[in-house]
């Protein structure tokens, strides 16, 4: 019998980070896949990044996750969503070239001697508490001391379109039966979602001399700090907008979408909305943005970004002939919505292995996330813990002042999953310190702690850190006041009558950096090795001085809540020993067994009450 | 478990009765042996006699309360004795004797909120009628008890969470999904703001109402300052003469208008004086007519200079039985301290005084300055971005991240984040006994 330290069951994002970090770490690693040519594979959007999910890509490369070396590998644009809004709230996106993108993350798997084994896992084997590893399809056993489980939308897949229902765990690939019982019968408390993803179009169907051309930033910022020779392209996407007659066919049709006639148990994501869902609750909105995104370079498959659906295919076809640009669209495969089984998160620890069997982790959409950063994020914390857990090393946890990570682990683990779990901006409370740019500030000890990165990797780093605290310091020079009046008098503020520091001046709010470019010699400070950063160094250098008070105010601010973060829970705690706590919260703590009051504080439906009792009784403990 | 305790629950000194508290699992069995007897039915008094030894040491009244019914949601025991400050001594000692422990202030109030009989509000409340001493301040405390302010908070709450929810909104979407409108927030925000500084305002109103109002009565010499302080009173705790400078010292005394306590002082009369004794009763009466809450200045017959009057200040034009038919002016008030006449005039003019800027029954004031802290803090920062939005200064990561720490100084009053520290300051000011 095959025997490994970490077994890895499933060949998506969250399956490569886990397994490649595992072994990076020294252990004996295996990744299970149902498909070896499906490895990596980006099954919905032709991009990485966005809103809040770009730093999360950005903190998993300090990581040594392999997401955004792949990006920058594969990417045919380049862009920092968010720029209305102040440089704390960035956020990089790439659009990128999938089958690039997959060829890269397989050749890597294939490079770094993973053993891959091709099979379906049918079975859990453990033994009272702990892991013992796994059975496939053929009846073989597979002996693990740690297994990560990364099944994403495999577990008893079934796909809608309109009434059409096909069991498949992605198209053109059959579910996976099986693990969710052996699950379910070890005491794994179970639910269904749903997602879904839009129609692919046939390019040469498309008019696009009426589509609106949207290209990249003219200067691009890296994923990964470890990417070398940066030659970013910047290929075009396209614009269009729905028209008042889509709206009135989907209106119309509503009640063939599995959405609305109930067909669908699983519930749908409230961002990343179905069409049918945003003309549905937006009935004042009278046309929606979508996005033509090429599949790769050159494709003849394109991504009708914004049009996520599960209604009949006929529907989708007339709806969308009703906009100009598409009179003529033919579909290579319509939008499709997938339910699919997923685990209650609220049953993992924050190192992301189950409270119930010992040495087994959950990660990716397996935990009810969508999103290929999510999953690929846990997928590398659960492949750290499993590897330093065999190696009786500390584990990784990430805090909410940390990283995004930490955020989405800490909220996966304390919240009541209703719907797929997505990342967002707003969900994490000290967003300000969270910066696109900072995550080496953020995680680069930790890293090197755990050793996550090579050496030569980890100078870099150093090398981005000091090249920052230089950048910062050429700014608390003076220049000349007639240069300085000239700025201000550019932007339409007040000029000063007396010199001040260009950092001073970087504290007004209408004051960019990119506008004292012409008199600083900021940019000056970045050695060659570095210089493709050199961008993002600046928006660094520029949040540190705009929001320094506001980074001081929130750093106090984890200090306070540090403090409840600290007040430890025993692991042999009963909740249900606790009087005058209603039983509903009883069974709900129970159920979660938080490990400090921090986390209890922020389960879903307990209350205020319920916190000062148990903090009254950890204090008489 | 947690230990049984005992305190004293009336005030330390000489009353007609003072009552001895005991609480906790062991609190009938120590009661029982406390005075040989073996029946205490639930919720009966009992005449019971206290032994130490062999030898009774009172005759008391024993309460037995079953939990969960009770006040601290344990076994409860109350002991009426006789109130003497060594009788309750030896009661207390005795029942330390026999195994209980002395409780610390707040303790049983702590153990309330531990048996899920209390929220945090509902506890500060707690301490704040211990020390009340009127009848609004007791309905104010019962509307905080009833979570009165609770839900005015919850109603802030709401919105200021509608406002942020929109900010934090547009830091999930990316430019081309919608527009920004924060003017459309302004009403919101402008809401918020009153609605806070209407509690701030209520918060010096609370205290009104549980420290008293002073009310000071001073003037010239021989005025009739303390004819007049006798007469609201009642009483004849100033002593009067036709001599000038008769009042030397202050002289306070408390009653009552309206529900609301009224600490009425009497000074010395103001002027020129050589006599050192007299000098420093004037410097005190400057001093103290500087503080106070409501000034009524005395003139005897006639106002020698019609200044302009501060709002807490009232003319009053004493002796006016002395003037002549035709003297007398509108707008000013008259009264005869001696002679008992306007007397009522001045009673309700004090009243006017006091409910003209808020009206007293219906609003919710806070009373402590733990909540005051929080709702000014919330009113700083909602107020912060609100001027934002007007000057066009618009950053929607700034305006969330004031809005957000608003959210919390709320969220802290009504106990949603109550770190352990606020926990234990708020029993730790409660009284021994509560």
């Amino acid at each position: 019998m095959k025997s490994y330290d970490v077994v890895v069951c499933g060949g998506g994002h969250a399956g490569v980070e886990a397994s490649l970090i595992s072994l990076k770490l020294g252990c004996k690693t295996a990744l299970i896949t149902m498909n070896k040519r499906a490895i990596g594979r980006m099954s919905c959007n032709p991009a990485i990044g966005g809103l809040s999910k770009g730093q999360i890509v950005k903190e998993m490369d300090i990581l040594g996750g392999m997401m955004g070396v792949a990006t920058d590998f594969s990417a045919i644009q380049f862009k920092i969503l968010n720029q209305s809004k102040g440089k704390s709230v960035w956020s990089p996106r790439a659009q990128v070239d999938k089958r690039i993108y997959e060829s890269f993350v397989l050749n890597n798997i294939v490079a770094s001697n993973l053993e891959v084994i091709e099979g379906e896992v049918v079975n859990i084997i453990h033994k009272n508490e702990n892991i013992k590893g796994v059975v496939l399809r053929d009846g073989s056993k597979i002996k693990a001391k740690s297994v990560i489980l990364t099944c994403g939308t495999f577990l008893n897949g079934l796909i809608h379109i309109g009434q059409r229902k096909i069991r498949a765990g992605r198209m053109g690939e059959s579910a996976a039966d099986g693990i969710t019982e052996s699950l379910v019968k070890m005491g794994f408390k179970s639910g269904r979602l749903k997602t879904g993803t839009p129609p692919r179009i046939n390019k040469n169907s498309i008019d696009w001399n009426s589509a609106k051309k949207v290209y990249g930033d003219k200067i691009a910022i890296p994923f990964s700090y470890r990417t070398k020779n940066f030659e970013p392209a910047n290929h075009p996407c396209h614009s269009i907008y729905t028209t008042s007659e889509l709206k009135k066919i989907i209106e119309d049709n509503l009640n063939l979408s599995p959405m609305f006639s109930g067909d669908v148990n699983g519930v749908g994501p409230r961002y990343c909305p179905s069409i049918e869902d945003k003309i549905f609750k937006f009935k004042h909105h009278e046309k929606h943005n979508l996005f033509l995104e090429p599949e790769w370079k050159n494709s003849d498959q394109i991504y009708l970004n914004g049009f996520s659906t599960s209604l009949p295919e006929k529907i989708q076809l007339k709806a969308l002939r009703s906009i100009p640009v598409l009179k003529k669209v033919e579909f290579l495969r319509p939008g499709y919505a997938i339910e699919y089984d997923f685990f209650m998160p609220a049953q993992l620890k924050s190192t992301l292995e189950s409270k119930k069997i010992n040495n087994l982790y959950f990660a990716g959409q397996i935990n009810g996330t969508s999103g290929y950063e999510e999953a690929a994020a846990q997928g590398l914390i659960a492949g750290i813990n499993a590897a330093n857990k065999t190696k009786n090393k500390k584990p990784l946890i990430l805090k909410r002042d940390q990283a995004y990570i930490g955020v989405m682990i800490d909220d996966l683990i304390t919240k009541d999953t209703l719907e797929p779990y997505r990342m967002f901006t707003s969900r994490a409370e000290y967003r300000i310190l969270l910066r696109f740019s900072n995550c080496h500030n953020r995680l680069n000890e930790i890293s090197k702690k755990l050793g996550l990165l090579s050496s030569d990797e980890f100078k870099t780093i150093d090398l981005i850190i000091k090249t920052l605290s230089k950048m910062r310091a050429s700014l608390n020079t003076k220049t000349s006041l007639e240069k300085i009046n000239n700025i201000l008098k550019s932007k339409d503020d007040k000029t000063t009558d007396q010199t001040i520091p260009l950092s001073l001046l970087l504290k007004r709010p209408k004051i960019n950096i990119e506008d004292l470019e012409v008199i600083t010699k900021a940019k000056d400070v970045v050695p060659s090795k570095i210089k493709h950063i050199t961008r993002e160094l600046m928006i660094e250098t520029e949040a540190q001085i705009k929001y320094e008070g506001y980074i001081k105010r929130q750093i106090e601010h984890v200090k306070k809540m540090k403090k409840q973060e600290h007040v430890k829970i025993p692991s042999d705690f009963n909740f249900k020993d606790m009087s005058s706590i209603s039983n509903e919260s009883k069974e709900k703590l129970d159920f979660i067994k938080p490990e400090n009051l921090g986390q209890a504080m922020r389960i879903s439906g307990i209350k205020p009450s319920d916190i000062s009792i148990l903090s009254v009784y950890l204090l008489k403990r | 478990m947690l230990e049984t305790i005992v305190a004293p629950a009336t005030p330390y000194g000489e009353s007609s009765i003072g009552v001895i508290r005991i609480s906790g699992l062991r609190a009938l069995e120590i009661v029982k042996t406390l005075t040989k007897a073996k029946v205490f039915k639930n919720r009966y008094a009992h005449y019971r006699k206290v032994y130490l030894d062999n030898d009774i040491i009172d005759d008391v009244i024993v309460t037995f309360y079953k939990s969960p019914n009770t006040y601290t949601g344990e076994d409860l025991v109350e002991i009426s004795c006789h109130g003497s400050v060594t009788i309750i001594k030896t009661i207390v000692n005795e029942l330390i004797n026999l195994g209980c422990l002395m409780a610390e202030p707040g303790e049983f109030t702590k153990r309330a909120f531990i048996n899920g009989k209390l929220d945090l509000l509902q506890a500060e409340s707690i301490t704040s009628i211990i020390k009340s001493k009127s009848d609004i301040n007791l309905k104010n405390q019962q509307k905080i008890l009833s979570g009165q302010l609770s839900s005015k908070l919850l109603i802030i709450k709401q919105k200021l969470l509608d406002v942020l929810s929109y900010f934090e909104h547009h830091l999930d979407i990316d430019e081309f999904d919608g527009d920004l409108e924060p003017e459309n927030y302004l009403d919101s925000l402008n809401f918020i703001q009153s609605e806070l500084k209407n509690l701030m305002d209520s918060f010096s109103m609370g205290k009104l109402y549980n420290d008293g109002l002073h009310v000071v009565i001073c003037g010239k010499p021989n005025v009739g300052k303390s004819t007049l302080f006798n007469r609201m009173l009642n009483s004849d705790i100033a002593i009067t003469s036709s001599e000038p400078g008769t009042t030397r010292d202050i002289i306070n005394a408390e009653l009552n208008i309206n529900g609301i306590p009224i600490k009425l002082f009497d000074t010395a009369g103001i002027r020129n004086s050589d006599n050192i004794v007299e000098k420093i009763g004037i410097d005190k009466a400057k001093k103290l007519s500087k503080t106070a809450d409501l000034k009524l200045n005395i003139y005897d017959k006639k106002i020698d200079k019609d200044d302009d009057l501060n709002k807490n200040e009232i003319n009053i034009i004493n002796k006016c039985d002395e003037l002549s038919e035709g003297r007398y002016k509108d707008k000013l008030l008259y009264c005869s301290a001696k002679n008992n006449v306007g007397i009522d005039l001045i009673f309700d003019i004090i009243k006017k005084k006091l409910t003209s800027s808020k009206s007293t029954d219906s609003a919710t004031f806070i009373t402590s300055s733990r909540q005051q802290l929080n709702i000014k803090d919330a009113y700083h920062k909602t107020g912060v971005a609100l001027e934002n939005i007007i000057n066009n200064n618009i950053n929607i990561e700034i305006l969330s991240f004031e809005l957000r720490e608003a959210l919390d100084s709320i969220d802290l009053i009504l106990g949603k984040t109550t770190p352990d520290d606020i926990i234990n300051n708020i029993f730790n000011h409660m009284c021994v006994g509560k």
